[in-house]
């Protein structure tokens, strides 16, 4: 394929030679032709989009010169003199497959034109623009730019002023100078120094007692001691780690807000990064970790995991609306980019859409560094034993057992509570008839019952379920006989009037209160009495039923039936309806699942994985009456098996995989249930009854769940009870899910052999869950081979079950005026009152001020207990770091023009070619590459990772780097301007071990780093950038030190190291600016304001900018203020410490002597005399300080904070 | 010596340039002030306090710079609709979308607008009801009703129409503007957004990226009142004006001598200048945000409250030479209508007159020839219902309307398809839009670029075209 922009230089010079020929003798007919009918017609239509002057180049095509119209752009030539009629330029202009020019076909004429033109040869006297095209960049050429080189040590430069190099380095430095006839600036002296060198190792200021230690000290090794000490202090570690953090990009949540993934651990990195330089780590091991930290070593350190934030703690953008693809390919450009350009110095970003157009990258080399970045997955994970992981996870357990504990016996005891509140039924009633009152002319009065909840003392929840109850519509009223007398109330006063004022109305409406207070106190003993005895009889299905079924039994299969409606089960199933949610045509059941995945809701907020029941992802099965005819329970035939031939099963019969959940609150409501009674689940025979389409193998499990809502959000404690084949099993939650967990019990068979279930249906519990799974012959290879699973027999009993004797005794002597219908009305009402959801269940929280004093004090011994689980459980330390794993290794295609959706050439995971002198060596791993990529990387064979990192720490020394693009090493960059230097202190920095500290040492012991930061007119007339380093570089502080020295130069400097970060702006806030939160969203103002680098990107250097808004905040902050009440608080701390001198001789301090304190604080010296007097000067006529201001002394101590002084380093 | 006298210089703080520092300076008078103090030390060097300002401004990243070629507009006020204004609710009119009411369209039902349209001034455009004031512009406006963007999703909505890129990784328009620009005033920042409180994503969206922090733009929350608060630290709480300037005269003098020991230093002098800026912006930019200090007749024009003040101070922020003002409707996300699309009228009700207001104001000053208003937002809503009375987030085409600054008046601009779901006719993206935008403040958007990790980055990427016909 010919593609112009792949032309190499040569090629294109000998196009252009051919054409300058075909110029050099034009037609002048020809040429007036082009002039007048076509040269207007490019200019006018085509120009905007294809010539050297486009904005943007549409499809590398250049219309303005013949040239680019004979070598055409990326879809080959416009135009072919030898077929001109297949132009794609005529075929364009008549809008033949592409259509140009887009905003409109040009007319017939100017076509005609055009098709002449191209049979006459196309003349065209343009001649081609002198403008830089975009050549495909000549790997071989390009590939010998200085820094793919490997650096080799050269011989140290002769020099003539032998005694000043102190360090090999310096001869390198002094070698040049002298070329250019510059001298060196003589050493600074050594207050100067000793500060310079503070803050460039440990980010502090030096003390006085340092300076003045150093100053006097006549040992030749002074400076050495001091340089030493500095590198083993640990708050190098804080200094330079913030210098990497920089290049890390680190920030510990997303620029954006919406589902944003935020960094909570993210100070793991920061700590380790610190604790690694401060060990001094070599550089090569210092990387590796931090990209494969994982996959280092056997069995990997823990702590090491935390390394990987470098890249896991990266920027992750939105993937929503179909935008996936596009922002997991900006992520892998963040973290191709943070590692290329801050580890290796080369812009390979720049081939995510196209060749570089300087450099030796393609795009296959970037698609195969963002393949390893794309086999890479986040995780969050442990950074320490396993052990301790275990006895967390022990207590974790103990933990949620006591919460339980204490959950259950509070509801427990809120339950019992609930017959006493009968008391307040007036208090509620009246109440919510004010409510209601009110909302006539408040309708939009959204406190209202808040409001009248707190004015009355009464519960809110409770208040709102009254006002629903009274309130609600006449017809839902009218089915409730005990409301009749509320309902002729209602029915006769004004229902637009807010009448809560009139006294006469109160009193009726409390009257009617109290007489239905009275009817429930009547109708609840019986209800005790008989529950006391032997439970109650709910269970009406209907009149039919009551007859076969036992008293104090409520069969489930027959709740499906439809008393009114007549829907036949199978239509009924078939509805969705049916399936969404309960209501009267299918009491009880609050869900049916037909089929569903491994994991499934089994109820509102209840997910369970039944993986290990062998259910498969497939959807089949269903609840089923295979009795079709007959009306009534659901019911299964057993029609294959001799032993169950024939057999219509009385219950509920299931396919495989399907699952029937019911709202035992509903049952409750209806006043099938007693609120607060104890069940017995029972099945009398559960197993295969029928195996219609399997093969003789069939087997199943068939599982029953017990479970309630969630009592508390983070509290997973919705499963009671879980049962698998007649036996209780262990469950387990995970994540929020839960599952069957240790032995489940032998399948069931289609062999005639059943099982029984019997189970302890606890008060609270709200949801039955019946579970069918095919199992297949182990999990995860279920077959659909259990075809008429029944539940036989399925039905809830109360516990204890009354003793049919005496039941049937009691029917048959009873007196005939014991209504059925009328006993129910009672136990609906009575549920209405005290189940769940009722009118006087007071949910436990709020119970627990009325619980009976026992109650109050076993709840505060069960807290107590748990309050010290919890302690114990806080007291085990897991710390997590956000870190890499190893996803599925892939090899991503190239993606054209960076398109995601268009997928070109797959790009094997490798290092960029130009690592591998131009041949591609694709690794054979099936891990993500990140294990070779940190080997090709952290490599005495790559050229670039020493010069990179040698670079950076000289610059962040002298304050620009001898490469002064320190993240471009690439053809654009800067070349070195010592470039020996460079390569001498890669090599050596490579044979100490990669050792940092080594590397520092020798730029901090060096003549060069010791000179004076003075101007010298003669030197900056020959060289005004300093390029040579005649000088040191006088250099602002970076805000971090700048704040730190502040804080230490006030005695106010909290040193602690690492840790979870600080809200930096939290006036309490005295640590070091490093532990300050950073946010990628909104990054503190104070760092803002002075020159921070955006966490969202990686950062080669911090730009100085000096604006008006930083000085206000030294002119005006609290910051500011507080410092300098600080150190004036610290003056008098100091002058009013007792004087060790005589008494008879202690002077009183003078205002001489603390300026003096004052500037050895803050500056490490001495004041001059005129400083002396212009302190004096000030304080004596600095206006009296107003009692909210400064006082004159902190006035000073604010400028003194303030000057340049304090934020330059000479 | 006698020293008493050297500081005895008392000044209201609150008179309006009472405190620049060369009037302090004078009233210290007598030969011996504020300037004898400095000289103290000063007289160890070479006169720096007369040659600070001039090598301070050339070293001042927000200097105003020459455009590319001659600008139509010299600032922008950007009226943010944030949470996504319908376009056919206001400006993009829709019959069709009645006798479609009920059918199935993208996302719903289509549901016609509630809002009656009229045709309004000689252009006769179509507005509806619900700008009665704006309406009477309608001369004044160029409505692009052919907009589309990329994503229907606030936060990557906001991120495109701000900076480009639906990704927080790139500059913002105005970072971008005082980049390419600078800004005409040195005592108020050259981006300032205003918003009572913060909209979705907050500032990244004005933020600079990888341009220097200078450009970044400077937050105002527009619901506090008090002009000394509106930016931070503008106020000082514990000294007065006087006190304030005796104490940075101190601090001035040790920064001369410090200076005059090191010979010559651009940043040091800098960092000099630069306080002495940060003094007097403590008063002028107090000033600027006082709409108190507006006639009674100016403010009764815009009305009350918080988006009314914001327009107010915008055209005092323009007025003093800032380069760009955002202006957001309100914190969060106000004109998300997905519940109800009558709450457009609460939104159009607070703003219809301020911005009316601020048209007619700047003509009257005769500003608004070089100063580009922009209204929208981050993208429209379906013109299919959402529930039952609500509209969804709609991005495949929507309106924006600019007036002023070099575009045409009375001009509609592209179109969407009958029923406002896609756009077009003349479709414009927001990267044409931001190549308009530069173009009318006399950038060529393909020309400002900065050099950032390899390559030279640009607001419009590889992207944007010029939308000549919308120029006047």
């Amino acid at each position: 394929m010919s593609r112009f922009i792949t032309l190499s230089v040569p090629v294109l010079m000998s196009l252009i030679a051919a054409s300058s020929t075909f110029a050099a003798e034009p037609d002048a007919a020809a040429i007036e032709f082009f002039e007048t009918r076509i040269r207007p017609v490019f200019v006018e239509h085509c120009q905007e989009c294809h010539s050297s002057s486009a904005a943007l180049l549409k499809g590398g095509l250049r219309l303005d010169h013949r040239e680019g119209l004979l070598s055409g752009g990326d879809s080959g030539p416009a135009i072919i003199l030898d077929k001109p009629e297949t132009s794609p330029l005529l075929k364009a202009l008549k809008y033949d497959g592409i259509e140009m020019p887009p905003k409109g076909r040009l007319s017939a004429q100017i076509v005609a034109d055009f098709e002449q033109w191209v049979k006459m040869g196309a003349p065209d006297p343009r001649e081609r623009p002198l403008i830089s095209l975009p050549l495909k960049v000549d790997f071989a050429a390009a590939s010998k730019l200085w820094s793919f080189q490997r650096p080799e040590r050269t011989s140290l430069p002769a020099v003539q002023q032998s005694d000043w190099p102190q360090q090999e380095l310096d001869r390198f430095i002094l070698a040049r100078l002298e070329q250019t006839g510059i001298r060196p600036s003589p050493q600074a002296e050594r207050r100067i120094l000793i500060r310079r060198a503070y803050f460039d190792v440990i980010g502090l200021p030096p003390t006085p007692e340092e300076v003045e230690a150093f100053v006097n000290d006549p040992s030749p090794q002074a400076y050495v001691t001091v340089v030493n000490r500095l590198l083993d202090s640990p708050h190098y570690g804080e200094r330079w780690g913030r210098h990497w953090l920089d290049i890390a990009r680190y920030g510990e949540d997303q620029a954006h807000t919406f589902k944003a993934r935020n960094y909570p651990q993210g100070f793991r990195y920061r700590d380790w990064v610190v604790e690694s330089l401060n060990q001094d780590l070599p550089y090569d091991r210092f990387l590796s970790e931090q990209i494969a930290g994982d996959l280092l070593g056997s069995p990997s350190d823990p702590k090491r995991m935390a390394a990987l934030g470098m890249f896991a703690l990266g920027p992750v953008y939105y993937q929503d609306n179909g935008e996936q693809a596009k922002a997991l390919a900006d992520e892998w450009d963040d973290r191709i980019d943070t590692l290329t350009r801050g580890v290796l110095g080369l812009t390979i970003s720049c081939a995510r859409c196209h060749d570089h157009k300087f450099d030796p990258i393609t795009t296959a080399d970037y698609y195969a560094l963002a393949g390893v970045f794309a086999s890479s997955d986040y995780q969050e994970r442990p950074i320490v034993a396993k052990e301790v992981l275990d006895q967390k996870a022990a207590a974790e357990s103990v933990l949620k057992e006591q919460q339980l504990l204490v959950d259950r016996f509070l509801d427990q005891q809120a339950r019992q509570l609930r017959p006493a509140l009968v008391t307040e039924i007036p208090q509620y009633w009246t109440a919510a008839w004010k409510a209601i009152n009110h909302q006539r002319t408040k309708p939009d009065d959204k406190q209202l019952i808040e409001r009248i909840a707190k004015e009355e003392k009464l519960s809110e929840l409770l208040l709102k379920r009254w006002v629903d109850y009274l309130n609600a519509t006449a017809e839902v009223r009218q089915q409730r006989p005990s409301l009749s007398a509320w309902n002729e109330w209602v029915s006769r006063s004004d229902s637009k009037q807010d009448l809560s004022g009139d006294a006469a109305a109160l009193a009726a409406v409390q009257q009617i209160a109290v007489d239905f207070q009275a009817h429930v106190v009547a109708i609840l003993p019986r209800r005790e009495q008989r529950f006391a005895e032997y439970g109650e009889n709910f269970a009406f299905v209907n009149e039919a039923d009551r007859a076969t079924v036992d008293p104090g039994i409520i069969p489930l299969g027959n709740l499906f039936d439809d008393p009114q409606g007549g829907i036949a089960l199978s239509a009924a199933l078939s509805t969705d309806k049916f399936l969404s949610a309960a209501n009267e045509n299918s009491l009880g059941v609050d869900r049916v699942v037909q089929g569903w995945g491994k994991q499934t809701q089994i109820a509102k907020g209840i997910n369970f994985d039944f993986s290990q029941l062998g259910s498969d992802q497939r959807a089949h099965g269903g609840v089923i009456n295979d009795g079709w005819d007959n009306s009534g329970a659901i019911r299964t035939q057993g029609q294959r098996f001799a032993a169950n031939s024939g057999r219509t099963e009385q219950g509920i019969g299931m396919h495989a995989n399907a699952l029937i959940t019911f709202d035992l609150d509903e049952l409750r409501q209806a006043g099938l249930m007693p609120a607060d009674q104890r069940f017995v689940f029972r099945v009398d025979r559960a197993g295969l009854n029928d195996d219609t389409f399997g093969n003789g193998d069939s087997s199943a499990h068939l599982a029953v769940i017990v479970s309630r809502p969630h009592r508390k959000g983070d509290v997973f404690d919705g499963i009671i009870a879980g049962y698998v084949n007649g036996q209780l099993v262990k469950t387990v939650e995970n994540d929020q899910v839960y599952y069957f967990s240790g032995e489940i019990p032998p399948l069931l068979k289609a062999d005639g052999q059943f099982v029984k279930f019997e189970i302890s249906i606890p008060a609270e519990a709200r949801y039955l869950t019946l579970v069918s799974t095919g199992a297949g012959v182990g999990p995860g290879e279920n077959t659909i081979s259990s075809d008429h699973t029944v539940f036989s027999g399925a039905r809830l009993e109360c516990d204890p079950l009354p003793e049919p004797q005496a039941v049937v005794a009691a029917t048959a002597t009873a007196e005939p005026a014991v209504d059925l219908q009328q006993q129910r009305l009672e136990a609906k009402l009575l549920s209405e009152l005290f189940y769940d959801q009722g009118l006087l269940a007071l949910p436990s929280k709020e119970a627990e001020t009325k619980l009976p004093e026992q109650a109050k004090q076993q709840l505060v011994e069960m807290r107590g207990e748990l309050e010290r689980v919890k302690k114990n459980f806080d007291g085990i330390q897991v710390l997590m770091a956000h870190s890499l794993t190893e996803g599925q290794g892939r090899n991503l295609p190239i993606y054209l023009q960076g398109n995601p959706t268009k997928p070109g050439g797959v790009a094997p995971r490798s290092m960029p070619i130009v690592f591998t002198e131009g041949t591609r060596l694709p690794w054979a791993t099936k891990g993500s590459g990140r294990a070779e990529l940190a080997a090709a990387i952290a490599s005495r064979d790559n050229p670039l990772t020493a010069r990179v990192i040698v670079n950076r720490v000289w610059r962040s020394h002298f304050g620009f780097g001898l490469v002064r693009t320190p993240s471009n090493f690439g053809q654009l960059g800067d070349r070195p301007t010592h470039p020996e230097l460079l390569d001498h202190l890669a090599v050596h920095f490579m044979d100490s071990g990669w050792s940092l500290k080594t590397l520092h040492r020798e730029i901090l012991l060096s003549a060069t780093y010791q000179q004076q930061s003075d101007f010298r007119r003669d030197a900056a007339e020959i060289d005004p950038e300093n390029l040579l380093l005649w000088r040191m570089n006088r250099r602002r502080l970076e805000v971090e030190p700048w704040r730190d020295a502040m804080l230490a130069v006030t005695g106010e400097l909290d040193r602690t190291m690492g840790g979870p970060s600080v809200d930096l702006a939290a006036s309490h806030n005295r640590r070091r600016t490093l532990y300050a939160f950073i946010s990628r969203h909104q990054l503190d103002d104070l760092l803002r304001l002075f020159d921070f680098p955006d966490p969202n990107i990686t950062s080669d250097k911090r730009s100085v900018t000096t604006v008006p808004l930083q000085q206000l905040f030294v002119l005006n902050s609290d910051f500011m203020t507080q410092r300098a009440k600080a150190l004036i608080a610290r003056l008098n701390a100091t002058t009013a410490q007792p004087s060790t001198a005589p008494t008879t001789e202690v002077p009183t301090t003078t205002v001489a002597e603390q300026i003096r304190t004052l500037f050895g604080w803050t500056y490490g010296r001495q004041p001059s005399e005129k400083e002396l007097r212009l302190g004096e000067a000030f304080l004596a006529t600095a206006s009296g300080s107003p009692a909210a201001g400064l006082s004159p002394w902190e006035r000073y101590a604010l400028a003194l904070l303030g000057t340049n002084e304090f934020s330059f380093i000479d | 010596m006698n020293l008493k006298p050297l500081f005895a210089t008392h000044v209201d703080p609150y008179l309006p340039g009472a405190c620049s520092r060369r009037q302090v300076l004078t009233r210290a008078g007598a030969g011996f002030g504020m300037l004898g103090l400095r000289s103290l030390l000063a007289a160890e060097s070479p006169a720096t306090l007369d040659k600070i300002p001039i090598s301070a401004a050339s070293n001042n990243p927000l200097a105003p710079r020459p455009a590319h070629f001659p600008p139509r507009a010299k600032r922008v006020i950007f009226l943010f609709m944030n949470g996504g204004p319908s376009h056919v609710d206001t400006f993009d009119y829709k019959p069709a979308l009645k006798e479609q009411e009920g059918k199935s369209g993208p996302g719903g039902k289509f549901m016609p607008s509630p809002f009656q349209f009229a045709k309004y001034g000689q252009s006769g455009m179509e507005i509806s009801e619900l700008y009665p004031h704006l309406s009477r512009h309608a001369d004044d406006l160029c409505v692009i009703r052919s907009m589309h963007t990329t994503t229907p999703n606030h936060e990557p909505g906001l991120f495109m129409m701000n900076s480009g890129s639906q990704q927080p990784i790139r500059p913002s328009l105005g970072s971008w503007l005082t980049y390419g620009l600078g800004s005409e005033n040195q005592n108020l920042p050259g981006f300032v957004v205003l918003c009572p409180g913060k909209p979705v994503v907050g500032p990244a969206l004005w933020g600079n990226s990888f341009l220097p922090g200078i450009y970044q733009g400077t937050h105002i929350n527009n619901s506090k009142i008090d002009p000394r608060q509106v930016i931070g630290h503008l106020n000082n709480k514990h000294l007065n004006a006087g006190d304030q300037r005796q104490l940075l005269d101190l601090l001035q003098a040790m920064n001369d001598r410090h200076l005059a020991d090191r010979g010559q230093d651009v940043e040091l002098e800098a960092r000099i200048a630069s306080l002495e800026m940060a003094y007097r912006m403590q008063f002028e930019a107090q000033e600027a945000f006082d709409v108190s200090r507006e006639e009674e007749s100016t403010r009764t024009l815009y009305g009350e409250g918080e988006f009314a003040n914001g327009c107010l101070i915008a055209r005092r922020l323009v007025e003093r030479g800032v380069r760009m003002v955002q202006l957001y409707y309100g914190a969060g996300q106000p004109w998300d209508a997905h519940g109800d699309i009558m709450d457009h009228k609460r939104d159009a009700l607070k703003s219809d007159q301020a911005i009316a207001a601020l048209l007619q104001d700047l003509k009257s000053r005769g500003m608004l020839e070089e100063t580009l208003i922009l209204w929208g937002g981050e993208f429209g809503r379906t013109p299919a219902a959402q529930g039952a009375k609500g509209r969804d987030h709609h991005h495949t085409g929507f309106t924006v309307w600019m007036a002023g600054g070099g575009v045409k008046g009375g001009l509609t601009y592209g179109a969407t398809d009958d029923v406002g779901v896609h756009a077009v006719e003349n479709r414009m993206d927001v990267h044409d839009l931001h190549a308009t935008i530069l173009h009318l403040m006399g950038l060529d958007h393909t020309k400002l670029t900065y050099r950032y990790s390899g390559r030279d980055f640009r607001l419009t990427d590889v992207h944007g075209t010029v939308t000549n016909a919308i120029l006047a």
